[in-house]
């Protein structure tokens, strides 16, 4: 459906200085999939989603549509942002303010003048009516919320049947809350009209919770592109296990295979681990261990007959509400780990910790 | 319960500060801006009430100025070219500075560090020194253009002619469209960007975002800057002093400058048609301000420093290239040169070979021996420096209870200090001299009149520049000043006076420029003993002494540059943004 070959982007500055964006990306992205670029501010995530809109020029590469070539540095090719038929929802959501929400979401179809005034007001009000916008069809744009001005910019994004449906951090300008609704209303959007979207944030959870795919960028090249699952579970590197949640680090010394595939006896300092890796490792080389803090199992009974079992004492605790954040200090390390609220063992307790060897993943190089 | 304690604490706190000495301070700047702006209007508006009081028949009351002038075919001649003046001068300057705006924020136009320079441009050319370089410029009997046209093309046919009504459009538009270049600039980047990006995304054309998107968008920006041009245009006094008295092309300023030096003078319908052109000012700055509000309900500021995609203009580019360099050619080019031309000519002559012997440096030493000009150059310095000193600490402190008390009633407050933004200069004069004349005190016809004069006419400035960086600043610095125990006096003098100084410096420099350049309130104020440079500039042209006047301005304006450019130089170290 997408192709992106071999792009290289660069980004002006407000000073007007360029910097590189972009560096040699290719992602592909098949039919009615959600997709997203993921990294941080100055990753070139936007610039990447800006030059398959047109709305800037990259420095060279390759975007395909549909078989349909939009721009090539090669063959010369730049199709007019405007003939590209991509619907896009702006950070700002660009909501125009001198037009009412129909007006507003009806520019696209009367721009290109195709259809009657009849076929435009039907399609319209059913675009309309999907993002439950209909009763305010004739507000005056500036008069809408922000939820709603964020719904009407995709109204008018997807009221054309665009091939490619473009998101820019759509979500990044509404309150907690609202985000957090606004997540499952485009899920839902997007899966019932299997528009193949291409969406941009900083947000982890968003990216994890909205996704068929991930793609995480840094410093202009892919990273690592997966599942959310396999991107949340199965890190590539230090920086994807750091940048999507949070993650314990401890240093470590491949011992040896153990008796099952994939997994590996790891010297660390409070004491040797058994570890997941996908990449055959070698015996001595220096690794990094990554364990999420919610698969840190504690108890105050020692678990017997299970692997990766230490003791430590409870360092100090943060009580969340849904949750209890402890640290726990065990042979010289301190580990996060996130609990159920109903362990309540008292700060200078000892403890017991337990490590899952499936959830405890191994990446390279040292810490 | 808790919103009642809090109610009543305040009003307790507030109970306590209304004994503070700091309302003397507060008291005495509320006196001073109060005097400035209203005691002169309420004179002006008395006297056109009055007949002229004549030795031994003492001024009384009397329709008579109203019903005169309202019944007058002269004046509705009198409306109809000041209002014709002023748009079509507001208008050419519109059109000039949108596209030059245009063309510098939104597309890949060459040449664009020249639009900054141009943009000085209105501040360092006194304003009669723009005229009086046109008129050498294209005068039927003396312009160069003509008489280089005549010659080249061996006719005696007049090609250009700044004494008739387009002409003082023409003069007038070109050099106010650096203007209408920083309003629309300061519009098209205060619009989102994605606004027009997203209706190209729609599939609409380049044609149908323009028509359909920025267009309509900018309207509100577009009408608030014509109304603004034009009130300028209707106010200004140099241009039709100079370009329409002699042809008998009266409007509203020069005619009240010619029934004050008519013999006898006639305050009263002066006055009358003051408070004609008040109206008229009035009800553009009104309007404008409703236009400007909509304007921000239009204006969007995206959350993203994406500087929006300039247009390749292909080919165009040259085109639009050409038109910056012409523009700079008409706005800086030629009148500095013909000015220069003429300042080194012991005897007013058109540019040649022969001409070219004859170039002296007599006009400068001259000028340099005139009577008077040290006094002048002496009043000017002194005068600009301490307008602009008493305006910006003055309105500091009202900008400040403008914006960070809760005392009712201070939106008029707000109101009083911005009302002479509406009063012309020469309005300013007026209602000064009748005021002080009749008050009596001394004070007519010394300094002191034209700083009260300067003060009045620059405070509007001073609230701008003084407003705009308070409501940049937190008020929990302030706050937090207090909680650690300071008094108003030491949080105003150790807080808010230090993060407010990038805004004061800007706006003082600015109103020592411009109080340089003022001439239309100074031009009925002065006397021998009070004259400032932009007067003698003035007495130049009256007495036809254009080489001499060429000389003082070559000299004025090369000041003004260098101050100007010392004035940037030293304010970046502070972080002035710009002057």
């Amino acid at each position: 459906m997408l192709s992106v070959r071999a792009l290289n982007t660069e980004y002006r500055t407000g000073r007007g200085a360029t910097l590189r964006a972009a560096r040699d990306l290719a992602f592909e992205v098949e039919k009615g999939k959600f997709f997203t670029l993921l990294g941080p501010s100055g990753c070139g995530k936007t610039t990447t989603l800006r030059s398959i809109a047109g709305l800037e020029r990259p420095l060279s590469g390759e975007i395909a549509v549909n078989g349909r070539v939009v721009y090539s540095s090669e063959r010369n090719i730049f199709v007019a942002l405007n003939k590209r038929n991509f619907g896009m929802v702006f950070q700002s959501y660009a909501i125009w303010p001198h037009m009412t929400v129909f007006e507003n979401a009806a520019f696209p179809l009367e721009v290109r003048g195709s259809l009657a005034r009849k076929a435009v007001r039907d399609k319209v009000m059913a675009v309309l009516s999907a993002v439950a916008l209909e009763d305010l069809a004739e507000r005056e744009a500036t008069k809408l919320s922000g939820g709603q001005q964020q719904r009407l910019a995709l109204a008018r994004a997807i009221v054309m049947e665009p091939e490619l449906l473009l998101l820019d951090e759509p979500l990044s300008n509404l309150d907690a809350k609202l985000r957090e609704r606004m997540r499952f209303e485009l899920k839902r959007l997007q899966r019932e009209l299997g528009l193949t979207t291409i969406y941009v944030t900083h947000d982890q959870a968003e990216a994890l919770a909205l996704s068929h795919e991930i793609a995480v960028m840094n410093e202009g090249r892919i990273v690592q592109i997966g599942s959310p699952r396999t991107i949340y579970e199965r890190p590539r590197d230090r920086f994807v296990a750091e940048f999507i949640g949070n993650s314990n680090f401890l240093d470590g010394v491949v011992a040896g295979a153990d008796n099952r595939a994939g997994f590996w006896r790891v010297r660390a300092k409070v004491r040797e681990l058994v570890a997941f890796s996908d990449a055959p490792l070698q015996q001595g080389a220096p690794v990094t261990l990554s364990i999420r803090p919610e698969n840190v199992e504690l108890s105050e009974i020692a678990p017997e007959g299970e692997a990766n079992v230490f003791a430590g004492t409870v360092d100090s605790k943060v009580f969340q509400g849904d949750f209890v954040d402890f640290q726990v200090a065990a042979g010289g390390i301190v580990l996060l780990a996130r609990a159920h609220p109903s362990l309540r063992t008292p700060v200078g307790d000892a403890i017991h910790v337990r490590i899952d060897p499936e959830k405890c993943v191994v990446l390279p190089g040292p810490a | 319960m808790a919103a009642l304690d809090h109610a009543s604490q305040s009003s307790h706190r507030e109970a306590r500060t209304a004994f503070d000495p700091q309302w003397g301070i507060i008291g005495l700047c509320l006196v001073v801006v109060a005097w400035l702006a209203l005691v002169p209007l309420a004179f002006l508006l008395w006297q056109s009430f009055l007949t002229p009081g004549v030795a031994d028949t003492p001024a009384a009351f009397t329709w008579l100025n109203y019903a005169k002038v309202y019944t007058s075919v002269e004046t509705f001649r009198l409306l109809g070219n000041s209002l014709a003046f002023a748009a079509g001068a507001a208008a050419l300057s519109l059109a000039i500075g949108t596209a030059l705006a245009w063309m510098n924020e939104r597309t890949n136009t060459p040449f664009k560090s020249l639009i900054y320079a141009l943009s000085v441009v209105p501040l360092v050319i006194p304003g009669i020194l723009f005229v009086a370089a046109w008129i050498m410029l294209a005068s039927p009997k003396i312009g160069v253009l003509n008489l280089l046209l005549q010659r080249a093309f061996g006719t005696d046919r007049v090609f250009f002619d700044v004494y008739t009504l387009p002409g003082m459009m023409w003069v007038d538009g070109i050099q106010h469209a650096p203007v209408a270049f920083l309003l629309m600039s300061a519009a098209l980047r205060s619009m989102d960007p994605s606004l027009e990006e997203s209706a190209l995304m729609s599939g609409a054309s380049m044609f149908q975002v323009a028509r359909r998107i920025t267009l309509k968008l900018a309207f509100p920006a577009l009408a608030a800057s014509f109304l603004i041009l034009f009130v300028r245009s209707i106010e200004s006094f140099e241009n039709p002093a100079l370009l329409g008295l002699p042809v008998g092309i009266q409007v509203f300023t020069s005619s009240i400058y010619e029934a004050l030096h008519a013999y006898p003078s006639d305050v009263g319908l002066a006055s009358t048609y003051a408070i004609t052109l008040l109206v008229i000012t009035s009800g553009g700055i009104f309007w404008q301000s409703r236009l400007a509000t909509q304007g921000t309900r239009y204006a969007t500021v995206s959350g993203k420093a994406f500087r929006p995609r300039t247009m390749d203009l292909g080919r165009w580019r040259y085109a639009a290239g050409a038109f910056f360099l012409v523009y700079a050619a008409l706005v800086i080019g030629l009148p500095f040169l013909v000015l220069v031309w003429s300042s080194l000519q012991r005897f007013y002559s058109v540019p040649s070979l022969a001409a070219l012997q004859n170039v002296s440096l007599y006009n400068y030493a001259a000028v340099l021996d005139y009577p008077n000009i040290g006094t002048a150059v002496w009043n000017s310095i002194v005068l600009s420096l301490s307008t602009a000193t008493a305006v910006m600490a003055l309105t500091a402190v009202i900008a400040w209870l403008v914006l960070r008390t809760r005392i009712p009633g201070r939106w008029i407050l707000d109101n009083v200090v911005s009302l002479p933004m509406v009063m012309p200069g020469l309005v300013i004069g007026l209602a000064i001299m009748i005021c002080y004349l009749a008050l009596g005190g001394g004070i007519y016809g010394t300094v002191w009149i034209l700083l009260i004069a300067y003060m009045t006419r620059f405070l509007p400035y001073g609230m701008r520049f003084n407003s705009a960086s308070l409501l940049q600043l937190h008020k929990e610095l302030e706050e937090s000043a207090a909680l650690s125990g300071a008094d108003w006096l030491t949080t105003f003098r150790r807080v808010v006076l230090p993060l407010l100084k990038p805004g004061l410096i800007a706006g003082w420099i600015y109103i020592v420029i411009v109080s340089i350049r003022e001439l239309s309130s100074s031009v009925l104020l002065y006397s021998p003993d009070s004259q400032v440079l932009s007067v003698v500039l003035w007495e130049l042209w009256q007495n036809g002494q254009y080489v001499q006047l060429s000389a003082l301005g070559v000299m004025m304006m090369a000041a003004l540059f260098v101050f100007v450019l010392a004035a940037q130089a030293f304010g970046r170290r502070f972080g002035v943004r710009d002057v």
